[in-house]
């Protein structure tokens, strides 16, 4: 056994509160499992005393606590560690857990020979088993985490506070002042720029609370309590209206001040800190950066700041506020009753999760029926374009094909035009007294028209089709350049060995050709999921599905998909925004889960040695 | 020498846009008001010279300088609720939406002169149609927004308009399809409930909400009316689903369309001498004939709620001169629009086919609708479409379906 990482050593305080060398007991990893080493010398003695390790001398960790099962075989470490009766019994207990769970793990899964005994399905179906299996332990993970994000994030607060108080307690009197005025001590120790930047922001973030800030906060509780105020001019007999709070902007200073306000503790902190800072350094006897220094600094240790900072500001205005907005929308009522200007809207919580979440209700069913035709569309409509647009490119490559830039141009054609305008025009051209009705009759092909877009399943299978007619050729041109990288010796030498043509493609070209576009394929997916244009050009979502009743204030059909029913919600003449970003969290869940999903199964992504 | 150069380079970079600023506002100062008005399509140009007339003629000297801009009078609404703060100060907009534009808060509170001017220049009908509660709340502009039949002479004869199953077997014996827009449109759909003497009236308060309703959709009548329709949406593909004159010249025609007085022009345009408009026609049901009506209902010029009571005033003078006789006699004159004004009502020279083919229509007056109750309808003869020959108890389930949906759109119950 190799270690792979330098070992973790650890204090080892005992009951009595006494320490032995740290160098006798320690943790390392061995293939991503720790394991626990300990030095005869360092046992506990004949007393029983409880063995305490102290990792990296913050967090206590005792024996008893430590995961089940990370020992190696035998616990040959752990064979030397008890002494009394009661280490025996817990080593029992170790041993006895330890095997339990080696046993599981072993009945789960195969070991590396049989794996590889199994044919390509079976691989297939273990590894999905696998891969389901291990999705309660993801969500256990996913919980710890959260879970050690805020024990670490009270952490640090504690941490923050202690030091604010040090700070405070053995500070000099100008680092006092800096408390309430900022930057004051960067002044007493010559800093004036920075003291006059934090002087600045304390400046702008009182004037800002004082003039808006304030009322903001206050009424972002409600949202408004008084849209309108109709005032009667008796001079000019006529009643005007003055308009008081406006949800919309409440919601949205609401937010900002909000931030504003982070943004001015973590600068106040700052303050303190750096003002601790000049302290420590005025007390080493060393100088303090002076202004000229910082001015350099930000064109040279600092520059990565200075460049950042521009895009930074920029992603939280224009990315993450409008983000946040969206999702607070969603515990409101912002809808076509309550625009937020003449009438307001409110604070509702989880009821529009409710509505839609809620089991066997309308709205629930028709998410539920919509959300399935949203996974199959985007399924189909990608696979269907990567396998087809594969075999075109394999056949316009193939040797012996004449004039193959024709044929290629061809197929480019349906890129030059504007999707926009191909699209209308096939709706147009498949419509129930469209031209191909119209000529299949006059040609007595059929008796009556086909209901290309009225009929569920037809308007189904057209959307997926004419999406093949639109999506192939990008596909041709992506593989075609993928496909003349395979190198020819490999379907040499495979011919050589007597595989035949569908054998090469299934062994050669297509996990070449999964391997390099596996992050193509994911992207295509993702973004068949909220392709718009395709289907809403075509079928307009439509034909309607009046069984479902009105679905957030629109009627939805057989191809309407989560997109195009945000947009029918948004834009309809009962303009729902609050369902529009209910749903619009529910994409972003669908939509992240799916690419975790994928982005773990792909091989591009595990085998990344493996490909050559 | 390069230094001074730059610093007249810069100067005349910097004072640019101030002189542009300046001339900017130069431009406005000669008008009072700069305002913004939604008009129905093909209207822009018209109310573009109309207001400029206002602007010359108007006794207070008032100038107002207009954006008008094309907002189907069926969207505006919608479209000012969408963004309320940015819409229009004048607007016009359907009878159907005015309900909803009082719930809103889109329409400013009409005064004295204003009410004396609606009251003495347009029909009672009119001012009916334009009280929410027991307030006026908008500037009757037409008086034509119904609907009757379309037809092409070659297909269709003329001694067959008058009968729905006539006109059907005139389409289908040419090969040609019969267009009316059932499905997606409650305004058309309701003809054949009120046909059968269904009515569905609701009571609005003066907020625009509405807290009661008398609905008999859900009967026997109900059922005659959902045979009826049924007789068009069973012709199944010789059906098209669309109000548009347009489908007179689709690929497979159509030889019958239900439309408005908006779409005469177009529709003269396709069909020329063969175009044949007629009052709606009737329908049969076990042997008893009903005679389908139109809805009857207006469009109105609304003026947005204004903070400045100055023009508050002058924008309601510009309302009243844009709905006044002179400005409905040239829309009637460019636009073929009816008008609710009653002197040109009376005026026998304001008339014309399409308006004449309205007039003999049988008329319910149009009354205030919730925006859902329109949806209910849709969703009911959307399910009829999918079994447009069901038996009487899938009928009435369906009608079951609609009238139990109606409670949830009183107010207090949204």
């Amino acid at each position: 056994m190799k270690k792979k990482k330098a070992p973790d050593f650890v204090t080892v305080e005992l009951r009595d509160g006494s320490e032995v060398n740290n160098e006798e007991v320690m943790l390392f990893k061995m293939n991503g499992v720790s394991y626990l080493a300990c030095a005869p010398q360092s046992q506990p003695d004949e007393e029983g005393r409880e063995i305490v390790l102290c990792r990296r001398q913050k967090r206590s960790v005792n024996v008893d606590e430590l995961p089940v099962g990370k020992f190696p075989d035998g616990g040959m470490f752990w064979q030397q560690l008890p002494c009394g009766e009661e280490q025996d019994a817990v080593f029992a207990e170790f041993c006895r857990r330890y095997e339990q769970e080696a046993q599981e793990k072993r009945r789960k899964e195969l070991k590396a020979a049989e794996y590889l005994k199994l044919n390509r399905w079976q691989r297939f179906v273990y590894k999905l088993k696998a891969f389901f299996c291990a999705i309660p332990r993801w969500f256990v993970a996913l919980f710890k985490k959260i879970g050690r994000f805020f024990k670490n994030l009270g952490l640090k607060i504690a941490d923050n506070a202690v030091d604010l108080w040090r700070t405070f307690r053995y500070g000099s009197w100008s680092t006092r002042v800096s408390f309430l005025v900022m930057g004051f001590g960067n002044f007493a120790h010559g800093q004036w720029l920075r003291g006059l930047l934090f002087l600045l922001m304390q400046g702008a973030f009182i004037t800002y609370m004082v003039l808006s800030g304030a009322h903001w906060l206050s009424l972002f509780g409600t949202l408004g309590k008084v849209a309108t105020v109709e005032v009667y001019d008796e001079v000019l007999d006529i009643t005007i209206v003055q308009h008081v709070d406006n949800s919309f902007k409440i919601l949205l200073y609401g937010i900002l001040t909000i931030f504003f306000i982070f943004a001015f503790a973590y600068t106040w902190r700052l303050n303190v800190k750096q003002c601790r800072i000049c302290d420590e350094i005025t007390r080493s006897g060393k100088k303090v950066k002076s202004a000229k220094d910082d001015l350099k600094s930000i064109v040279d240790d600092q520059f990565h700041k200075t460049l950042l900072s521009l895009p930074v500001f920029g992603i939280v205005m224009f990315t993450i506020l409008p983000i946040i907005f969206m999702i607070l929308v969603a515990f409101t009522n912002y809808d076509y009753l309550h625009d937020g200007y003449n009438n307001l809207f409110t604070w509702v919580g989880l009821e529009n999760f409710n509505s839609i979440l809620t089991f066997g209700s309308g709205l629930s069913v028709a998410f539920g029926e919509i959300l399935a035709w949203t996974l199959i569309w985007a399924f189909f409509a990608t696979f269907s374009n990567y396998f087809l647009g594969m075999f075109v490119a394999m056949m316009i490559n193939k040797k012996g094909i004449k004039i193959k830039k024709f044929w290629r141009t061809i197929l480019v054609m349906t890129i030059a035009i504007p999707q926009f305008i191909s699209l209308l025009y096939v709706s147009n051209l498949f419509a129930d007294n469209g031209v191909v009705n119209a000529y299949l009759i006059r040609w007595h092909i059929i008796d009556s028209p086909i209901h290309f877009w009225t009929d569920g399943t037809l308007a189904k299978i057209m959307v997926l089709a004419v999406n093949i007619w639109v999506g192939i050729p990008y596909l041709m041109l992506i593989t075609t350049g993928i496909l003349m990288n395979i190198p020819d010796d490999l379907y040499e030498s495979s011919k050589i060995d007597g595989a035949n043509g569908f054998q090469q493609f299934a062994k050669i070209t297509l996990p070449y050709m999964l391997f390099v576009t596996g992050p193509y394929l994911l992207n295509s997916f993702i973004s068949n999921i909220n392709n718009f244009n395709v289907i809403y050009l075509l079928s307009e979502g439509g034909p309607a599905r009046p069984d479902w009743g009105q679905v957030g204030g629109y009627i939805a059909g057989d191809t309407t998909i989560l997109i195009t029913w945000l947009f029918g919600i948004t834009t309809g003449a009962e303009a729902n925004y609050k369902m529009a970003s209910v749903i619009g969290i529910l994409i972003f869940v669908v939509v992240s889960v799916l690419s975790l999903i994928v982005f773990t199964i792909m091989p591009s992504n595990r085998r990344e040695d493996d490909f050559s | 020498m390069k230094k001074r150069l730059l610093i007249i380079l810069l100067s005349i970079v910097m004072l640019v846009p101030v002189v542009c600023v300046l001339s900017a506002c130069n431009g406005d100062n000669d008008y009072d008001y700069a305002i913004t008005v939604w008009v129905g399509e093909g209207t822009k140009e018209l109310t573009e010279r109309q207001i400029a007339a206002f602007n010359e003629t108007n006794e207070w000297g008032i100038k107002f300088k207009a954006d008008v801009q094309i907002v189907s009078e069926s969207k505006a609404v919608g479209d000012a609720t969408q963004k309320p703060a940015d819409s229009a100060d004048i607007f016009c907009f359907a009878q159907d939406t005015l309900a909803r534009a009082v719930r809103s808060n889109l329409l400013a509170p009409l005064n004295g002169p204003s009410l004396d001017f609606i009251k003495e220049t347009s029909t009672e009908e009119a001012q009916e149609a334009a009280t929410v509660g027991n307030t006026i709340r908008a500037f009757p502009m037409t008086a034509d927004n119904g609907f009757f039949l379309y037809y092409n002479k070659d297909v269709v004869s003329e001694s067959h308009v008058g009968n729905l199953e006539d006109i059907i077997a005139d389409c289908r014996n040419a090969g040609q399809n019969f267009s009316a827009n059932l499905t997606d449109s409650g305004w058309y759909s309701a003809a054949f409930f009120y046909a059968t003497g269904c009515s569905s009236v609701w009571e609005t308060d003066e907020n625009g909400g509405f807290v009661n309703y008398t609905d008999d959709f859900n009967s026997e009548k109900g059922i005659v009316a959902l045979k009826g329709m049924a007789k068009v949406l069973a012709m199944g593909d010789g059906y098209v689903e669309s109000d548009k004159v347009s489908t007179f010249s689709a690929g497979t025609p159509s030889a019958a369309v239900i439309s408005g007085i908006w779409d005469y022009k177009a529709a003269k345009t396709i069909l020329k001498d063969n175009l044949g408009v007629a009052p709606l026609p009737s329908f049969t049901v076990d042997g008893t004939t009903y005679q389908l009506p139109t809805f009857l209902g207006y469009k109105f010029m609304g003026i947005k709620p204004q903070s400045d009571a100055y023009k508050a005033v002058y924008l309601q003078k510009l309302a009243m001169y844009l709905t006044g006789e002179e400005c409905q006699r040239q829309r009637f004159e460019e636009m073929g629009w009816g008008p609710s004004n009653v002197t040109l009502q009376a005026d026998s020279t304001i008339t014309s086919e399409a308006l004449q083919a309205l007039a003999a229509t049988k008329h319910v007056q149009q009354g205030q609708y919730p925006t859902n109750w329109w949806t209910q309808m849709d969703l009911m003869t959307k399910s009829l479409k999918t079994s447009p020959n069901a038996v009487d108890s899938a009928l009435q389930g369906m009608l079951t379906t609609y009238s139990s949906s109606l409670h949830a759109l009183v107010t207090d119950n949204e």
